[in-house]
């Protein structure tokens, strides 16, 4: 074996040593940001559904108990809340372009982040943002305000669930 | 020719010295951080508190990060203007992946204090990258440790900004130096360690004189904060605006344009004037666009540090909460006043400061005192109260 042969083989198994190593690395990143957390309580308690009177969205903190990875904890989230005839209805605040947090105005909300505004119906008006805001499934059970709270992934046109 | 690639050799000296700085800063951080979502911001802000060597070192990297970025991209174009690029392929490389690696430690470095700014910053980040389709979720998603920020996050942050991504970094900068070895001799190692001791001395004395900012604690139900990147990529900012439509053309199309760009500067060989002009496009282009997004946001309020905004709260706790009694101007006459059969006491007065110490005064804000005042403890947190009594005693106490 001369002295070029040699350095090939050096290399060879250098960048083999360099694979064995970091490889394994790679994949314990990837399987722990792949790992889902179980479905905490899926309804948030909004308290006495008679309280939602007006027809104006109004915001309200909503706290679910959920797991997230290795605690389990009582996670906030706003949504906004308005009275539509009989019926109840919910909204993210969650910004579908970023993720911010949008904030009414006059007639609708706006993001304070990329000045996406949206109608009082959620519609994208004007700005970056790809989609309508987010609409969350609302009931009511002996006089209580149930919301299902989800979130879903930001910058995308379509709705995709981030939790499992 | 001359005159660029001595700029380039000082400029490659700075950010050897800088990044020495920023490493031995981190090592100063490192003791008292802790990284965890719910620890992270009291850690930084016990360090801030201590002042000190350790508040020093902070303002040290904040600032010297800020330095490393742009010292690193006037470097890459001097080097592509003096037409180094393509005789030096290795070293253009190197310098590359170096500069990736400086503003991946800025993009990870820059969630660990936890404040709004980090918070907000780093989701919108997230969004953006999110944008770039096919690529951006999963590239998300291995980064922040799932489908969205949570107590993973920090950690793993943590782990490529102190645990992996120096040794990235040095070692490429070890490869320059030991490449360059020939070139450092002619000039000579006394000179070169001389040059980097001034500098070194130069950066301590710019950090004594600018602290290292800290924003309020992250407020993840915030509706009002207006997050805005590091002045080095407003510029980016303000292009994404034009192409608000097609957000892949700035997440995605730019970065790959930019990318292939620098990288085919090797391959060509192009005239003088040619590298005189696309560098001077770059800069302009750079300039003009942070100007305009600087303009686009001169109606953006200044933002409040933790301790402004925490004095801030305390005159509003003050009036909300206290003023019906104490009265507005601490004389004990507010409204409610009246309806008490002992006198509320006036804190204008030397009698109600004597014997008053803050642990007496904390104790009544939290638990009450005789039969009118009521306990707070529920209504204010022990961090708003301290700050209520620093408040009380810069108002009211006698001189």
């Amino acid at each position: 074996m001369n002295r070029r042969e040699l350095l090939d083989s050096a290399r060879g198994l250098a960048a083999a040593l360099v694979a064995a190593t970091a490889l394994p690395v790679l994949l314990s990143w990837w399987r722990t940001a792949r790992a889902k957390d179980p479905a905490g309580k899926a309804w948030a308690d909004l308290g006495a559904a008679s309280k939602v009177e007006d027809a104006a969205w109004q915001r309200r903190t909503l706290s679910l108990e959920r797991v997230n990875r290795w605690r389990r904890e009582l996670q906030e989230d706003v949504v906004y809340l308005r009275r539509k005839g009989d019926a109840l209805e919910a909204l993210s605040a969650i910004c579908p372009h970023t993720g911010c947090l949008v904030k009414p105005r006059a007639e609708g909300f706006e993001c304070p982040c990329h000045k996406s505004r949206f109608d009082a119906e959620g519609t994208s008006l004007e700005g970056p943002a790809p989609r309508p805001l987010d609409r969350l499934e609302c009931k009511v059970e002996r006089g209580r305000l149930l919301v299902r709270y989800r979130r879903f992934r930001p910058g995308l046109p379509q709705q995709d669930p981030i939790d499992s | 020719m001359k005159l660029v690639s001595g700029l380039r050799g000082g400029l490659g000296v700075l950010a050897a010295t800088l990044f020495l700085a920023l490493l031995t800063s981190g090592w100063g951080l490192m003791p008292s951080y802790v990284p965890t979502d719910r620890e992270a911001f009291d850690s930084v802000l016990y360090l801030r508190k201590l002042g000190g060597a350790g508040a020093f070192l902070r303002a040290v990297h904040v600032l010297g990060a800020s330095l490393l970025v742009s010292v690193g991209a006037l470097y890459l174009l001097a080097t592509y203007v003096a037409g180094a690029a393509p005789r030096e392929k290795r070293a253009w490389f190197l310098a590359l992946a170096l500069f990736g690696s400086v503003l991946f430690l800025c993009f990870t470095g820059f969630l660990l204090p936890m404040d709004q700014n980090a918070y907000w910053g780093t989701l919108v980040r997230f969004g953006i990258i999110e944008t770039a389709s096919g690529v951006g979720p999963p590239a998300a998603d291995f980064l922040r440790g799932g489908g969205a920020l949570n107590a993973s996050t920090l950690p793993r942050f943590y782990a490529l900004h102190v645990g992996i991504l120096p040794f990235v970094a040095a070692a490429l900068l070890a490869a320059l130096l030991w490449d360059a070895r020939e070139r450092l001799k002619t000039i000579g190692l006394s000179r070169l360690l001389a040059t980097a001791l001034l500098l070194l001395l130069v950066l301590y004395a710019l950090s004594a004189a600018l602290p290292a900012p800290l924003e309020p604690r992250a407020a993840p139900g915030d509706t009002e904060y207006v997050p805005r990147p590091e002045w080095y990529f407003l510029w980016l900012f303000q292009f994404g605006k034009y192409v608000e439509a097609w957000p892949w053309v700035r997440s995605l199309l730019l970065p790959a344009l930019a990318a292939a760009a620098v990288v085919a500067a090797a391959f060509r060989t192009q005239s003088e004037t040619t590298r005189r002009s696309v560098a001077g496009a770059v800069v302009v282009g750079f300039v003009l666009l942070t100007g305009l997004a600087r303009y686009d946001d001169r109606a953006l309020p200044a933002k409040p540090s933790h301790e402004q905004a925490l004095r801030a709260r305390a005159g509003f706790l003050f009036k909300e909460e206290c003023s019906s009694c104490h009265g507005e101007t601490g004389k004990g006459d507010g409204t409610q006043a009246k309806t008490f059969d002992l006198a509320v006491p006036d804190m204008n007065g030397a009698a109600f400061w004597k014997d008053q110490g803050d642990d007496r005064m904390r104790d009544a804000i939290r638990n009450g005192k005789g039969e009118d005042m009521p306990a707070f403890g529920k209504k204010m947190t022990a961090e708003e109260i301290d700050a209520l009594v620093v408040m009380l005693g810069d108002r009211f106490r006698p001189k």
